[in-house]
């Protein structure tokens, strides 16, 4: 074995660093998914009846519902009635007023994760809404939003706040039906995010959530519904961490965006569940719906996501583009190394005049894993002008693992232009000689050269979520040199 | 990946009807299946697993835009064989191109091999055995041809051959079933030039479905041109599966002019290090056409590479549907893909639906590909009616240029010249044919 393998699997063995568990006492319900789980959800968290109508019907057709197989994924059968649905963290109250009166060990917990709450919503100007598990536990810089009529709050808070809100837009963009896992978190979320923006409001500072699994045996189930109206503006960044588990966790997020005449809803997403030890064993299984819609003219949408963890991703965050003259954008860079397995990619649906939509997807393949684009760019007959620019590219390390491109291209306007293009390769030995020979190290050349496979993806993000990205990249590939 | 519009419906054909339709079919056809052309084991075992596969189902993604209605009603029964020999035979010369110089010709009619149109060389090698494929569901249409084929060309090329193969429908009093049938063995060193043409109009309703399976020996060389140019009612199945060996050199032309309904499952297998593919396709769908082709190109030896080239027009409503596929294989070290897919839409019900896809297991490999779809370039429009041109010309020769992309690659000039006035005979461009002149 030579020196570089040695350093490669060394490189590759290393544990995952947020793996630890902390030791809150949860109020969680028996395993099994039934009415009277739903039942119990919502009445724990008092929701109205329309709400609870909407959860039983979603719970009746994911019934009738059949496992999605048609991704490139592969892992054991899902017992759904093995996972209890709802895993509370017990608080000293019914809920935390501010930031002192949150358990201490959560607290703790997110200084382990790099997650400097207070000095990280100073310094930067960003409003967390943490949530843990399932029940969100500390919101900061709520009046400074309110102030501005930006409404940010847990889903939770939102039914209780602004159900007319919730009522109108909910299932609106992803219906309770559209797909399995939709249907399943339909009928089972328990909380997430909610955030309007008022029509002609630029929100005041970029938004953020951080998620973390952590009671053992629980699904995460979370739903976010995003609503920038008219001429309004908002940046959302999304964050992900979970703690080292033997035992496959699930995780079927939905999230809806909502974008109505000229507004703008930037999504932003790092995602570093755990995805598994070196043989395969354990790790998050993510099966998340996202998708938004263009639904005003001039309005826009863009998804940016940097995908590290999980054991199986299956996501593909769309656009809809309805109005006259809406853009959708898709940036994505997907990491899988071990026996990880990713299959993520977008739909552009164009359906209004003059839409336009970019696809800039860089997958990263290593050890044993397999990376799949999957994307559908549709133009309808309507969307007369309508622009696709879509461009995937795969990077190998290593003779085992897989990287797979499956896009559709779907055109049924003769005045629409749709250019598409991929390439697959590995770091080329030129280019490793290269920056050898100026006196790098192996590691930092294979840094560099990811970092520039990469660069029209990172760029996109926000500028603290683009350094959190470029570490997550290093840890997971520094040295991986096939 | 769920879709926005629901994938088509094969008819309104049931599962069990399917079934009982295929079983009447043979009950008709036993008595017109040569079993010296295939063995009654082969024909049964086949029709077993096409029952077993059963109709493409709503949602199987290899079949997500094909339009398969017709096989509401199609007949599987191949036709009997004419009592008026000379009634075929005069309907179809009517059909027949000119020969080509330095090929030798075989003719079927409805299937059926045709002597008096044909050269002097036989159909089937005495010595040739029967070549039946590994077939996958997707290929199941393959498996009829299996069960139903009443005539067939079975050749083992050595040396240097030029074969033209013609294969002409003519209208028949009842809706038919056809099953065109080629297995060729081109053996280690030799070459062989192929022209392959179904032509022809076999009537409303009727069915052809042709399995063609090919092997490529070591260092051996094959140019295959494939012309479907059948009447605009036409409905077409098509099985082809090519295996080369190491060295092989593969180059495969395609163009899929005619027809009411198409589908193409072809499968070309790299299994020989070093082996090469060169594919070239051009699809016109005009009127209410769909195009539909799957392709799969499967890289298993080390040093392979394979090139694609395909192009389409639609126009009116018809469609263009492609989805082209490369499988590289941990074992394919070395290998090289590239595919260029494009579509241009000409009018306002028109659809393309390009599906360019790599699925990539080791990582040394060179593989790219690029896609796009659109309407003519309107500058370029601009400039042709600018300098006299009038519209339908400027279109002409757009038209031209763009499909010639594909086609300028046929290393073969006589060949490529014989696609070349397919062509332009599709597109109607009097400027392009002068041109060329």
């Amino acid at each position: 074995m030579t020196a570089q393998d040695q350093h490669l699997e060394n490189v590759l063995a290393r544990g995952y660093q947020h793996g630890f568990v902390t030791d809150i006492e949860s109020d969680t319900v028996p395993p099994g998914l039934d009415e009277e789980t739903i039942r119990f959800i919502s009445a724990r968290k008092k929701e109205p009846q329309f709400l609870l109508d909407w959860r039983l019907r979603a719970l009746e057709r994911w019934f009738t519902m059949k496992e999605p197989h048609w991704a490139k994924v592969h892992y054991p059968p899902i017992d759904y009635q093995a996972i209890s649905y709802y895993s509370a963290p017990k608080a000293t109250t019914d809920g935390p007023k501010s930031l002192s009166e949150v358990d201490p060990k959560l607290l703790a917990t997110y200084e382990k994760l790099g997650v400097p709450l207070h000095e990280r919503a100073r310094l930067a100007g960003v409003a967390v809404d943490a949530v843990f598990d399932s029940v969100s536990v500390a919101t900061t810089f709520k009046a400074k939003l309110a102030e501005a009529g930006v409404v940010f709050c847990p889903f939770s808070e939102a039914v209780q706040s602004h159900p007319e809100l919730v009522e109108q837009y909910l299932g609106s963009v992803v219906p309770y039906g559209d797909n399995f896992y939709a249907a399943l978190n339909s009928a089972a979320f328990t909380d997430g995010s909610f955030v309007y923006i008022p029509p002609g409001v630029r929100c005041p500072m970029e938004l953020s959530t951080y998620f973390r699994i952590n009671a053992a045996k629980t699904g995460q189930f979370e739903r976010t519904l995003i609503i920038a109206d008219a001429g309004s503006h908002v940046s959302y960044l999304e964050g992900c961490t979970a703690p080292m588990r033997d035992e496959n966790q699930l995780h079927a997020a939905v999230v809806e965006l909502v974008a109505l005449d000229d507004a703008q809803i930037k999504y932003s997403t790092v995602q570093n569940w755990y995805p598994g030890d070196a043989q395969g064993k354990g790790g998050i299984y993510n099966f998340v719906t996202k998708r938004g819609e263009c639904r005003g003219r001039n309005s826009k949408i863009s998804w940016t996501q940097v995908e590290t963890g999980s054991a199986i991703t299956w996501k593909y965050p769309s656009c809809v583009l309805l109005g006259d003259n809406s853009v959708g954008e898709f940036y994505s860079v997907a990491v899988t190394n071990n026996r990880q397995q990713a299959d993520t990619g977008t739909k552009m649906i164009h359906l209004g005049a003059n839409t336009r939509s970019t696809i800039i997807s860089k997958g990263i393949s290593a050890g044993h894993a397999q990376n799949t684009y999957r994307g559908m760019v549709s133009v309808m007959p309507g969307a007369t002008g309508a622009r696709n620019f879509t461009q995937c590219d795969s990077l190998l390390i290593g003779p085992h693992c897989g990287a797979h491109t499956v896009p559709y291209i779907e055109t049924k306007n003769p005045q629409a232009v749709v250019e598409h293009e991929a390439s697959t390769s590995r770091i080329g030995e030129d280019q490793l000689f290269y920056c050898l020979q100026r006196g790098l190290s192996e590691e930092d050349a294979v840094n560099m050269i990811v970092s520039g496979f990469c660069r029209s993806v990172l760029k996109e993000l926000p500028m603290e979520f683009a350094v959190e990205a470029q570490n997550l990249l290093a840890v997971s590939l520094e040295g991986a040199v096939g | 990946m769920s879709s926005v519009r629901p994938p088509p419906v094969p008819g309104s054909l049931s599962q069990a009807a399917f079934e009982q339709r295929l079983r009447d079919a043979v009950m008709d056809a036993a008595p017109m299946l040569n079993a010296k052309l295939l063995p009654v084991s082969v024909r049964s075992s086949a029709l077993n697993r096409a029952l077993a596969a059963g109709l493409p189902q709503i949602r199987d993604d290899l079949w997500r835009y094909a339009d398969l209605k017709f096989l509401g009603s199609a007949p599987w029964a191949p036709l009997p064989a004419a009592q008026d020999a000379n009634r075929w035979l005069d309907a179809a010369r009517a059909f027949l191109p000119a020969p080509l110089a330095g090929f030798e010709r075989l003719v079927f009619v409805n299937g059926r091999h045709a002597p008096a149109l044909s050269g002097s060389s036989p159909a089937v090698d005495a010595d040739a055995a029967p070549v039946v494929p590994e077939r996958t569901r997707h290929e199941r249409f393959g498996w009829l041809n299996d069960a139903f084929a009443t005539d067939l060309v079975r050749l083992h090329v050595t040396g240097q051959r030029r074969i033209e193969l013609l294969f002409i429908a003519t209208p028949v009093d009842a809706p038919q079933a056809q099953h065109p049938r080629l297995e060729l063995a081109v053996l280690p060193g030799a070459s062989l030039t192929l022209v392959e043409r179904h032509l022809g109009d076999a009537g409303g309703n009727s069915l052809i479905n042709v399995a063609a399976q090919l092997h490529v020996g070591r260092d051996a060389r094959c140019v295959h041109l494939r012309e479907q140019n059948l009447a605009a009612q036409a409905q077409f199945l098509d099985t082809l599966q090519t295996a080369l060996d190491a060295g092989a050199e593969y180059e495969l032309t395609q163009l899929v002019l005619g027809a009411r309904s198409a589908r193409s499952s072809q499968r070309i297998s790299l299994y020989g290090a070093g082996s090469a593919a060169r594919i070239h396709g051009v699809a016109v769908a005009q009127g209410h056409r769909t195009l539909d082709q799957s392709l799969l190109v499967d890289h298993v030896a080390p040093d392979s590479s394979s090139t694609q080239v395909l192009r389409g027009i639609a126009r009116d409503r018809g469609r263009v549907a492609w989805r082209s596929r490369v499988e590289v294989a941990a074992t394919a070290k070395r290998s090289a893909a590239e595919q260029s897919l494009k579509g241009l839409l000409a009018g306002h019900g028109a659809e393309i639906d390009l599906r360019p896809q790599l699925e990539i297991h080791t990582d040394e490999v060179r593989a790219s590909h690029g896609a796009t779809t659109g309407a003519l370039d309107e500058n370029m429009r601009f400039y042709l009616l600018s300098r006299g041109l009038d519209p339908e010309t400027a279109r002409g020769v757009l038209e031209w240029s763009f499909l010639a992309d594909a086609i300028s690659r046929i290393v073969d000039t006589q060949l490529r010249q014989l696609a070349e006035q397919q062509l332009l005979a599709a597109v109607g461009s009097t400027v392009a044919r002068e041109a060329l002149q």
